[in-house]
């Protein structure tokens, strides 16, 4: 095993103590921190050293560390989860950053995500949006035969695309415009590809889409910064086919069948 | 009716709106640059253009009409869409970066917009309502068309706007498709070479128009 090199960092850090306090940022050092570490590991040792000097740790939100889960992320240098594509802060390793960098961390800006404490977001609007019409309706009970509905395979490459969306929140945090977009296409493009979401596509489509406006995330300008900030990769193309659904089940389908 | 309104008070539905309205106005340039292109056969042909249209009556009017009514909209949804947008994001970041999403176009567009709409007015000003103040018929545009091109504040701040003509359709042609849900990984891209064509065309076409006013008054 290779050793490993050790960089010194400073951090520029977003601290909030809730959401009524107004925030300011705070200088740390990040001494002797490992290049294998990854982003939050980094946060782990920078957060020891706080406990020890009797300030509080920073709150930031993470669980898996595997990149798979959603739940962490915050704002590195203006970009959400980081400068690396297509990656998960947990999955950023501290091998991308030089020796002597200045880093400044913040939590994702929107008015939909209120901030919590420091880095942490409430990001329960999106549960909110995937309650309006992100599911399928079905009778749950003993299991399905697994091919009694087949799947073209392009229509499941293209669901298995969009439903990589972990729900982390990085496209509004990107967006300059803090809109949900590419979030809410991916669910309703992930359903809308498979036979199964098709009894409830249309209607998705229009509550999933009202619920996300009624809670103050903003339009899309299709500017493309979700798709290039997505650590999933999700195509902005998705966002196109969620506008078509729209306009289809609101010009061509009776609204008297939702 | 109450469908189209209900439409509207969606996101995607005004973004539906703003591409359709901003679709019909690109169909107005191609008309309104062929009409001006009419110079290039001298003030006779571009004077007959401007009698013949105003020889229609109650046609002209009811397109011009039609045609304040999609510029309103555009602008009116423009503002809507772009208050909103400044709203989601209610704390700005301290340190903002892109990724390469975004394009200067896209940025600008709000602010490209704007600036269309003072050109918009001041040009409205210059000619069409100066047009109809005075009463004057197609020969008479096509000198005024000629003189007001040699002040040079009017030429730069015709050339200027053009050019940001140009970078606003540079987004907004292919945005509209997205829009309005006709999007595909191909197409899409070849939509957004497009828009930059278009964008360079449109505003080197119109930036053509004043040179040859001037050249014909010599």
């Amino acid at each position: 095993m290779s050793e490993s090199n050790t960089i010194h960092l400073t951090l520029r850090v977003w601290r909030q103590p809730n959401a009524a306090t107004p925030g300011r940022f705070e200088t740390y050092e990040a001494t002797n921190i490992s290049t294998e570490m990854s982003f939050l590991e980094m946060l782990d040792v920078v957060n020891d050293q706080l406990a020890l000097n009797g300030i509080e740790p920073i709150a930031f939100d993470h669980d898996c560390r595997e990149g798979i889960c959603g739940a962490c992320g915050c704002v590195v240098n203006g970009q959400a989860h980081g400068h690396l594509k297509g990656t998960t802060l947990c999955q950023l390793h501290m091998r991308h950053f030089r020796d002597g960098d200045t880093l400044v961390i913040e939590p994702f800006r929107a008015k939909a995500f209120p901030i919590i404490k420091d880095l942490v977001v409430d990001r329960s609007a999106f549960d909110q949006i995937i309650q309006a019409g992100g599911y399928i309706s079905v009778k749950t009970g003993s299991a399905p035969e697994a091919s009694s509905i087949l799947v073209p395979k392009k229509n499941a490459d293209l669901a298995m695309d969009a439903a990589a969306c972990i729900g982390c929140g990085a496209c509004v945090a990107a967006c300059p415009n803090s809109s949900a977009m590419l979030f809410v296409s991916a669910k309703i493009n992930h359903l809308g590809q498979l036979p199964q979401g098709q009894p409830e596509r249309y209607r998705r489509a229009i509550h999933m889409i009202e619920k996300m406006d009624e809670l103050g995330f903003g339009n899309c300008s299709n500017h493309l910064e979700c798709e290039a900030a997505c650590p999933k990769e999700i195509q902005f193309v998705n966002i196109g086919r969620m506008n078509r659904d729209y306009i289809i089940a609101k010009l061509f389908h009776n609204e008297e069948a939702f | 009716m109450s469908l189209l309104i209900e439409i509207f008070k969606t996101s995607v539905g005004k973004k539906f709106y703003m591409a359709i309205s901003g679709l019909l106005l690109l169909g107005f340039l191609v008309f309104h640059l062929s009409g001006n292109s009419t110079l290039i056969f001298g003030h006779e042909t571009f004077a007959a253009f401007v009698d013949f249209l105003a020889g229609t009556g109650p046609l002209i009017y009811f397109a011009e009409l039609i045609l304040a009514l999609i510029f309103l909209s555009h602008i009116f949804l423009g503002i809507i869409l772009t208050l909103s947008n400044w709203k989601a994001r209610n704390v700005k970041y301290s340190v903002s970066n892109s990724r390469g999403g975004q394009t200067f176009a896209s940025k600008t567009m709000p602010y490209t917009g704007f600036i269309l709409l003072l050109f918009l007015i001041i040009h409205l000003l210059d000619y069409t309502i100066t047009k109809y103040m005075s009463g004057w018929d197609g020969w008479q545009l096509a000198m005024h068309v000629s003189d007001s091109f040699k002040n040079f504040a009017r030429l730069s701040f015709y050339i200027f706007a053009v050019i940001v003509l140009g970078v606003h359709i540079s987004h907004g042609f292919w945005s509209l498709f997205q829009s309005i849900g006709v999007t595909h990984t191909q197409y899409t891209k070849m939509l957004q070479k497009l828009a930059k064509v278009l964008g360079v065309l449109f505003a080197i076409g119109f930036a053509t128009i004043p040179f040859i006013a001037v050249t014909l008054a010599k």
